[in-house]
């Protein structure tokens, strides 16, 4: 067996930056660096193991990964790496992550310099009291600049130019300098002051098909093993551990989990509902008198419905949100019932690709068919008599006779542009209905625009405007800013006459005439055409904005069929039976899942 | 199961061409070596020997393709010696030869008159715009010498095919083309519409949205179904026009659902309730066995029921109740029985798309007769998806 590492010889810390900055790239060379992983089962971001992940090339879940390291000069450690996502919707999963670590590798490519989520997660790190290793990544990059990088580090994030790394993840520059200054700056994990007992903190959890709840640990005090009789502090609920372990490239089981390790365990918990992100659990004969601090709570930002194609999975559908609740926690969910779609769920996402991402796992790993709605932010309506209501569903708004004023939630961003752009960075605010606050310049290039506007604004396509108009260069981060009143009205989309509900949505008077057109565009182009003609209506308030016409189909009919044809034509048929089997039917004809879709984007 | 031996119809496949037309999506190789040749009447005739039992007295037999007169005089002999020495044909036997006119000549005429009674004349159009779209080649006008020559012979019963919906063909350029093909003494025309297949070498020259022609090609079909009605010519399926009486009989056949027994590659058969394909011609060649196409008996009703929608003739359903539904076609000899509940459930989607125009049903006592509408054949994808959902 293998001599255990002396808690002092612990280190766990987060990989963390601004999208695409290299994050899971150098996980890969530590990974390398330190046998842990097999050359011949080896491939590029191997931490990132979901298919979606591999596909898009983005890390969407955090990852953690042990591996044994021995210093050159004797020690051997044992290294808790957690690679994290850079995109902002999945931010909480870094914050989560940061809370199982001491330490963060802070990478900064060296050819974008300093981005918005650089700053939003040294600063997520430095508030967790984490020891930060700056580190220039990319250095072999033509476009490298170092000494961009050099004066960004120092004047917004007071980093001082001899603190920082230099390494190229790609061709393994300077990884062996990272793994030095991991040991040598990282302190291993201490027990917090006045904690007794045996504790950890929940920080991820994951359902297995085979083995039900698996949750990620971090123990604060004391350790863990089969068999030990466990509680969590949230709900008292009593289980007993059947199985401890750590991950390497998947679960593998050990006999123990040492006090600052991260680790998982599986228990007897029953129901996926029973286990909370956040949570502290504790064992019953080493009891621990309170639960660690948590996770602040965080609040979905967007929402809209998720439906099944096929009413009679509903019950399905609700069970596997719960599991993949497990896996999300920043994903919530609530039953809510549509008169075009059915019943169906009312569902919380941080952004627009969390809730991309949350409909295609669906999909994927529960394969589910599912279509879902426009989304929406929460609305305050004030009425006439004085109450409030919050709206997350168009289809809810009060009758516009009882409307006193609505609000609307705002953020506050915080834009990173290069000095070049910031004309076309404040005019992109402007038409998004926003407002520039204050600028301030962050080094002889770059300024730091803070904005306030309209988060529905910021939700469509936001983000890549303001990519296309810096040239790339521009990046955002935001938080949420409170509310502001705003003429918002809504918006029904009238198909073959009828107000399909799961198209309606809230939007500005000013932007309702454009919005509606591009919707009526769109969705012509998704619906395939009928035997009779369709029009598509965008209404506000029983009035005609827009509208668009599918024209009739003329013939549909296969020219020749002959004897071989017959086969060949029924096969097809049932291929499209079979799709039409996934179209939700809406009145008289049968829309695509796509629409849905499509209705969301506003631009080709 | 015992194999039907008393199969009346049947089907040859020559897959071979001279060159490939650019909308094709057929099978057919664009060769004409010898050997080829020589390699696929040695292999259809070991093809015959294997499986000319399951025949009986023959009441149609089709050469098809591919162009089964690309084939030399002296093959075309050795081809039709294969057919009449293995086979019983009755006497009153509709025997279809399909031809590209420029592959014709006087020797073939001759031959193929002495063996067979109809022949098809693929013209496709007369426009020489048109034809180069298509990538159709040979010149139309040797279309004259060629009828006058059938005549010669005898040989009475031709049909024509054309192609319509070709891009850049305007509706009067659609109606040259007919007028043009009426001077000719036809009892039969094949229409089609043109297909954007696939794969096809037309597909591939025109990126373009292939929506926009199906509105001219709708309004040529309504055309052509008038045009030819005046001139006796009557739509008998949706891309089939025919003199009364000279309805092809093969292809009747396999529309309401008889049996029939294919030959050479890609041919497909019918019987036994199986529906059965060839492979393409090299695994063919080595004898590889057919594909199956083994589905339910209700699936399998309702495909031949909805393919013989394509047609004008009607289906008769009776009904016992309680008892089975029994629904046949005045050309088949067998009854097709599906259950009471089947019956319902079918006759619910019957009635919804006769709401829309799509089928005609007429009730008498026990007897239901069903018929697609002209509107039903125009489209009858859609009709055929609504009745396939009820499987
Ligand atoms: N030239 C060069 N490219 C690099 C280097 N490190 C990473 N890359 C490339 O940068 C891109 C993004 O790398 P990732 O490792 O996926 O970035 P990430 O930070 O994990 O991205 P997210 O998880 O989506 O935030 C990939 O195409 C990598 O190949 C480097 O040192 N040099
Ligand atoms: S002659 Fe007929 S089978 Fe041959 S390529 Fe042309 S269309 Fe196809
Ligand atoms: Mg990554």
């Amino acid at each position: 067996m293998k001599k255990r590492v002396d808690k002092n010889n612990i280190r766990n810390f987060s990989i963390i930056a601004h999208i695409d900055h290299g994050k899971s790239t150098l996980a890969d060379r530590i990974l390398q660096a330190t046998f842990s992983v097999n050359e011949r089962d080896f491939h590029d971001q191997i931490l990132d193991d979901m298919d979606l992940e591999q596909e898009r090339g983005i890390t969407i879940k955090s990852h953690p990964v042990r591996m044994n390291y021995v210093k050159e000069n004797g020690g051997e450690y044992e290294l808790n790496l957690i690679d994290t996502p850079g995109h902002v919707d999945f931010s909480y999963e870094v914050s989560r992550s940061l809370a199982a670590c001491e330490g963060a590798l802070l990478l900064i490519d060296a050819a974008q310099g300093v981005q918005a989520q650089t700053v939003a997660n040294a600063k997520l790190a430095m508030q967790q009291n984490l020891v930060i290793i700056p580190v220039i990544n990319k250095i072999d990059l033509p476009a490298a600049n170092i000494e961009m990088c050099y004066e960004q580090l120092e004047e917004i994030l007071a980093i001082p130019k001899e603190e920082v790394l230099l390494v190229s993840a790609k061709d393994g520059t300077g990884v062996t300098a990272v793994l030095q200054a991991i040991v040598e700056l990282i302190p291993p994990p201490e027990k917090p002051y006045g904690v007794k007992g045996t504790s950890a903190l929940i920080f991820d959890s994951n359902y297995n098909a085979y083995r039900g709840v698996v949750n990620y640990i971090k123990v604060v005090s004391g350790y863990l093993r089969k068999g030990h009789k466990i509680r969590l502090f949230s709900n008292d609920i009593e289980s007993e551990i059947k199985e401890v372990g750590y991950f390497k490239l998947g679960m593998n089981a050990s006999e123990k989990l040492n006090e600052g390790s991260v680790g998982y365990i599986i228990a007897n918990i029953k129901s996926p509902g029973d286990t909370k992100i956040g949570d502290t659990l504790t064992r019953i004969d080493d009891i621990s008198s309170k639960p660690l601090p948590g996770f602040k709570e965080i609040k979905p930002m967007v929402f809209s419905g998720i439906y099944p194609v096929d009413t009679a999975d509903y019950e399905q559908l609700k069970a596997n949100m719960a599991k993949l609740q497990l896996n999300d926690a920043a994903f919530d969910y609530q039953a809510e019932s549509s008169v075009a779609l059915g019943f169906g769920f009312r569902c919380g996402f941080l952004g627009l690709l969390h809730m991309e991402i949350v409909q295609e796992r669906l999909r994927r790993e529960y394969n589910m068919d599912i279509i879902s709605t426009y989304p929406s932010v929460i609305y305050y309506v004030y009425l006439k008599d004085g109450k409030l209501e919050k709206i997350d569903n168009p289809i809810n708004l009060p009758d516009v006779t009882k409307i006193d004023r609505i609000e609307e939630p705002v953020i506050k961003a915080d834009i990173l542009s290069p000095n070049d752009y910031i004309g076309e960075v404040m005019n992109l605010v402007m038409t998004k209905r926003g407002e520039c606050t204050s600028t301030e310049s962050v080094d002889g290039n770059h300024v730091m625009i803070e904005a306030v506007i309209p988060l529905h604004e910021i939700l469509i396509d936001f983000h890549d405007k303001l990519k296309s108009v810096t040239r790339g260069y521009g990046s955002l981060d935001y938080e949420s800013f409170g509310y502001q009143k705003a003429d918002l009205v809504k918006m029904d989309i009238l198909i073959n006459g009828e107000s399909v509900d799961a198209f309606s949505s809230i939007v500005h008077r000013d932007m309702a005439e454009s919005r509606g057109r591009q919707i009526a565009e769109r969705l012509k182009e998704v619906i395939p055409q009928q035997m009779f003609q369709v029009p598509i209506q965008a209404a506000v308030g029983g009035k005609v904005i827009a509208r668009e016409t599918i024209k009739q189909l003329r013939k549909n009919v296969l020219a020749k069929c002959y004897g071989g044809d017959v086969t060949r034509k029924r096969k097809l048929l049932e291929k499209q039976k079979a799709g039409k089997k996934k179209m939700k039917q809406i009145g008289k004809l049968n829309v695509p899942q796509e629409a849905f879709v499509e209705v969301l984007k506003t631009s080709k | 199961m015992k194999d039907i031996n008393d199969i009346k119809h049947l089907y040859i496949h020559v897959p071979f061409c001279s060159k490939k037309c650019d909308y094709c999506a057929f099978y057919s190789i664009p060769t004409d070596s010898e050997s080829l040749i020589n390699l696929f009447l040695k292999h259809l005739e070991i093809e015959i020997i294997r499986k000319k039992h399951l025949c009986g007295n023959l009441q149609s037999i089709y050469f098809g393709g591919g162009t089964p007169t690309l084939l030399t005089a002296e093959k075309l002999e050795k081809l039709f010696l294969l057919i009449s020495e293995n086979f019983v044909i009755d006497p009153k036997a509709e025997i279809s030869v399909e031809s590209n006119p420029a592959s014709l000549t006087e020797k073939k005429i001759k031959l193929i008159s002495s063996f067979s009674n109809r022949i098809s004349l693929g013209i496709q159009s007369f426009n020489p715009a048109l034809r180069t779209t298509l990538g159709r080649n040979g010149d139309p006008d040797c279309i004259d010498n060629i009828i006058e020559s059938l005549s010669r012979n005898n040989l009475t019963n031709i049909s024509a095919d054309l192609i319509y919906g070709i891009p850049g063909q305007t509706l009067s350029d659609f109606q040259k083309d007919l007028t043009r093909v009426l001077q000719l003494p036809l009892s039969h025309i094949s229409l089609y519409s043109l297909t954007f297949e696939e794969g096809t070498e037309i597909n591939k020259k025109l990126n373009c949205d292939k929506k926009e022609f199906e509105v001219l090609a709708a309004e040529m079909w309504h055309t052509a179904g008038n045009f030819l009605n005046c001139k006796g010519m009557k739509r008998y399926e949706v891309s089939n026009y025919a003199k009364c009486g000279y309805e092809c009989k093969h292809n009747l056949n396999t529309w309401l659902g008889g049996n029939y027994l294919g030959l050479g590659p890609t041919a497909s058969s019918y019987y036994n309730e199986i529906r059965f394909t060839n492979p393409v011609l090299y695994p063919w060649l080595k004898g590889k066995a057919p594909e199956e196409d083994i589905i339910s008996a209700y699936e399998r009703l309702i495909e031949i029921f909805i393919m013989g929608l394509r047609t004008t003739h009607p289906w008769s359903v009776n009904i016992k109740v309680p008892g089975p539904a029994l629904m046949t076609s005045d050309y088949m000899n067998k009854k097709l029985s599906l259950d009471e509940k089947k019956w319902q459930k079918l006759l619910n989607k019957l009635n919804y798309l006769k709401k829309n125009n799509l089928l005609y049903i007429i009730r008498k006592n026990n007897c239901f007769l069903i018929y697609s509408t002209e509107k039903g054949r125009l489209f009858w994808d859609s009709l055929a998806l609504e009745i396939m959902e009820t499987v």
